[in-house]
């Protein structure tokens, strides 16, 4: 009997070692793909999985080239939604990430978990001085760390403030450049008829987010944000505090509906597309929306942007909150590195200049561009952003995952009533401040 | 040529080996996680049970997640519970049309909690919900109270499209039960002249005891561990105020990137419902020896 329980046990183990080496076999043998001597299949991953979205077909259409002029590279491409893509790059790079060579991240905060692991290959060598020529100066910021490059820009986004002039002059409403004349708005267009002054979209915490950041970026200046994102300064009360208190008198007033947390970024969008919402705080991709979305209603020519109202006596006009953060970065235990980074350097700067084109995004690159179907809104965004110097990132981006996430949550504790200033504050000196 | 005992064990083999890589190995390895102060990708510090303490010193979020849970539990035990129960002995007693209602009362179970999740969300939604209208309706005023992103109502909001679902799953567990009971101990209770309340007392529950501990165990633990209509509904929020713990270890997992604290409290889960589903068998070794006598 015991020869026998050894027998099924010994079985057991076989077995189960037959299925873990299975498994390990099939990821090993996925990314090198080919077995003729120089062909060589990279398996990339991006974020943008909806057919509709512009930014799919550009990659596809820059892909389809790059494989023309390189025959012996194949590409294969795998796209989830955000929030299912950031988990499933955390959960492979948990791991050796085997299946991956090149993905799209977020720099700064957010890929620094992975460059601290050692996960990500340093692109330095393989960016040659003439490709380094063309590369935007001030753009590599959230792309290097200990002084080594692990990407080069793609496209920035840029904050800005949208508002529907009709529903302005309905409401007989200034268009407003400072902080009191926002006020000053919203309590006039609260009293339009099924009209939300400011669609928050606070369901979903990064849109909340936006809107405290865009004043804290008011109250305290990019400068000093930056100092505390990158942990050079601790998050204090100053500024903060006001910053918070300013989104609660919104909120107070009337400015983000009766219940903003009850709708998401989608809701939102679509509100102001549809008239029934006159303003929206929101990066430069929504420029775009507005004239190829099509089931917003909305005359595009009714749009205006308009810079962050500012408070008269503190920041600096010229702060802004965007910058280069998503790009394309190298799995370092790519079995093709110099394949995959030469790949990644040409789909950030192709990307870069089509995001452009397109009017979605800014270029991080001096490559010259088609600006003929830029369309009005962008034009003016860019102007915008032709007299801006120092810009912050999301503060997700730029923080590590924990104090990011409590960010994001405890601004949306303002988007209600009975909003605790205090407890927002001091959640974040312990989370931040760590 | 092979022993009675070596067959039984070729049979239970392939539950064996699926049961162990997919069940003990992983469960295991987040019991060895939740040791270790760990972001998922770089390295493990061992700090022994200090996300276990982390968890009840000073999180009160996932007190509150537990408290929100237990409340899920009572909701499930004795509102839904009893609700099946009685649909059930209606049903089983042969109502006009009962095929016809077991499969209406069943059909929430069918659907992905994802479309139920939906479909909630539009009856509590502040301005077009059903239930706002309904009350506008009644009140003749203007009422536009928004039930999920209220801090105090929000995971109470859950809970009714959560007890609703499986209402219809128990109540076919049940009304399988009691259509097993064998018809002479209700002809041998009329002889006697009992009424039918007193068959019900008296006869079908005692006897649909096992049935009523595996109902109860199921309902308890599908409450410890529910997860699904809760993320889809709030998402935990707001503020935090309708996590349960499923819904926090996610929130921990993959969005803090807390891979060890996250660990500790999915295995949290699992003791938990061990712990339950063991103190209702106890509690149930005496009606049921008392079922098997009958």
């Amino acid at each position: 009997m015991k020869k026998l329980l050894g027998k099924i046990f010994a079985a057991v183990l076989s077995a189960t070692m037959v299925i873990g080496l299975a498994g390990c076999g099939k990821s090993e043998d996925n990314p090198s793909g080919g077995e003729g001597t120089d062909n060589v299949t990279l398996n990339v991953w991006h974020q943008w999985s909806n057919d509709t979205n512009e930014l799919k077909r550009l990659y596809d259409t820059a892909v389809a080239e790059y494989i023309k002029d390189n025959p012996h590279v194949k590409i294969e491409t795998q796209t989830l939604d955000t929030e299912a893509y950031k988990t499933k790059i955390s959960a492979e790079f948990a791991g050796n990430a085997r299946g991956i060579d090149v993905f799209y991240y977020w720099g700064a905060g957010t890929a620094r978990k992975l460059v601290n692991a050692d996960k990500l290959l340093p692109l330095d060598e393989y960016i040659t001085d003439e490709v380094r020529g063309r590369i935007l100066e001030g753009s590599t910021t959230a792309f290097s760390y200990d002084g080594k490059l692990y990407s080069v820009p793609s496209f920035s986004w840029f904050m800005t403030l949208y508002a529907n002039k009709d529903l302005f002059d309905q409401a007989g409403a200034k268009l407003p450049t400072t902080y009191d004349e926002l006020l000053e708005a919203v309590e006039k267009l609260s009293a339009l008829d099924g009209v939300t002054p400011l669609a928050a979209g606070a369901k979903d915490g990064w849109n909340a987010a936006f809107i405290y950041q865009a004043m804290a970026l008011r109250e305290v200046g990019a400068s000093s944000i930056n100092a505390m994102l990158s942990g050079e300064t601790p998050f204090s009360e100053e500024g903060y505090k006001e910053a918070a208190e300013k989104v609660v008198e919104l909120y107070n007033k009337g400015a983000f509906g009766r219940n903003p947390l009850e709708s998401g970024n989608d809701d939102a969008n679509a509100a102001f597309g549809n008239e029934r919402a006159a303003m929206r705080i929101m990066g430069s991709w929504l420029a775009n929306g507005i004239y190829t979305d099509e089931t917003a209603t909305i005359d595009p020519s009714n749009v205006v942007v308009l810079n962050m109202p500012v408070i008269p006596g503190k920041g600096d006009v010229t702060d802004y909150a965007g910058g280069f953060v998503e790009s394309f970065w190298v799995n370092k235990n790519t079995a093709h590195q110099e394949e995959a980074a030469k790949f990644a350097i040409y789909i950030n700067e192709r990307m870069g200049v089509a995001a452009y084109e397109t009017g979605t995004g800014f270029s991080g690159w001096t490559t010259e561009a088609d600006e003929s179907n830029l369309n009005p809104l962008f034009i003016e965004i860019k102007e915008i952003l032709g007299n801006s110097r120092e810009g912050v990132l999301a503060w997700d981006t730029s923080l590590d995952a924990e104090p990011a996430s409590i960010h994001n949550e405890m601004v949306q504790t303002l988007f209600a009533p009975n909003a605790n200033v205090d407890d927002f504050i001091k959640a974040h000196m312990d989370a931040i401040n760590k | 040529m092979l022993g009675k005992k070596s067959h039984i064990a070729i049979f239970v083999l392939p539950a064996l080996l699926l049961f162990v890589t997919f069940g003990l190995i992983p469960l295991v390895t987040s019991g060895i996680y939740s040791l270790f102060e760990y972001d998922g990708i770089g390295t493990m510090n061992f700090i022994g049970f200090g996300n276990y303490v982390r968890m009840f010193t000073e999180d009160p979020n996932f007190i509150r997640a537990v408290l929100n849970s237990l409340l899920l539990t009572g909701a499930s035990l004795f509102i839904q519970l009893p609700i099946s129960l009685a649909l059930a002995m209606l049903l089983a007693k042969g109502v006009k049309g009962e095929k016809y209602f077991r499969t209406i009362y069943f059909i929430p179970v069918v659907i992905s909690s994802m479309v139920i999740g939906q479909l909630w969300i539009k009856i509590f939604h502040s301005e077009y919900g059903l239930l706002n209208m309904l009350i506008t309706t009644v009140t003749g005023q203007t009422f536009d109270y928004s039930w999920l992103s209220n801090p105090n109502t929000a995971f109470l909001s859950t809970v009714v499209p959560a007890v609703w679902q499986y209402i219809g799953y128990h109540m076919l567990i049940f009304y399988a039960g009691i259509k097993s009971i064998s018809k002479d101990y209700y002809e041998a209770a009329m002889i006697d002249g009992a009424s039918k309340w007193q068959t019900n007392v008296k006869i079908t529950i005692p006897l649909l005891a096992p049935v009523i501990k595996t109902c109860s165990i199921f309902a308890i633990t599908g409450s410890l561990r529910a997860f699904d209509l809760i993320y889809v509904m709030t998402g935990g929020g707001p503020n935090n105020a309708s996590h349960v713990p499923a819904t926090l270890m996610y929130n921990n997992l993959f969005r803090r990137g807390l891979y060890g604290y996250g660990s500790a409290q999915a295995f949290f889960i699992v003791i938990e419902c061990l712990v339950f589903s063991y103190i209702v068998t106890k509690l149930f070794k005496k009606a049921e020896e008392n079922a098997s006598v009958l």
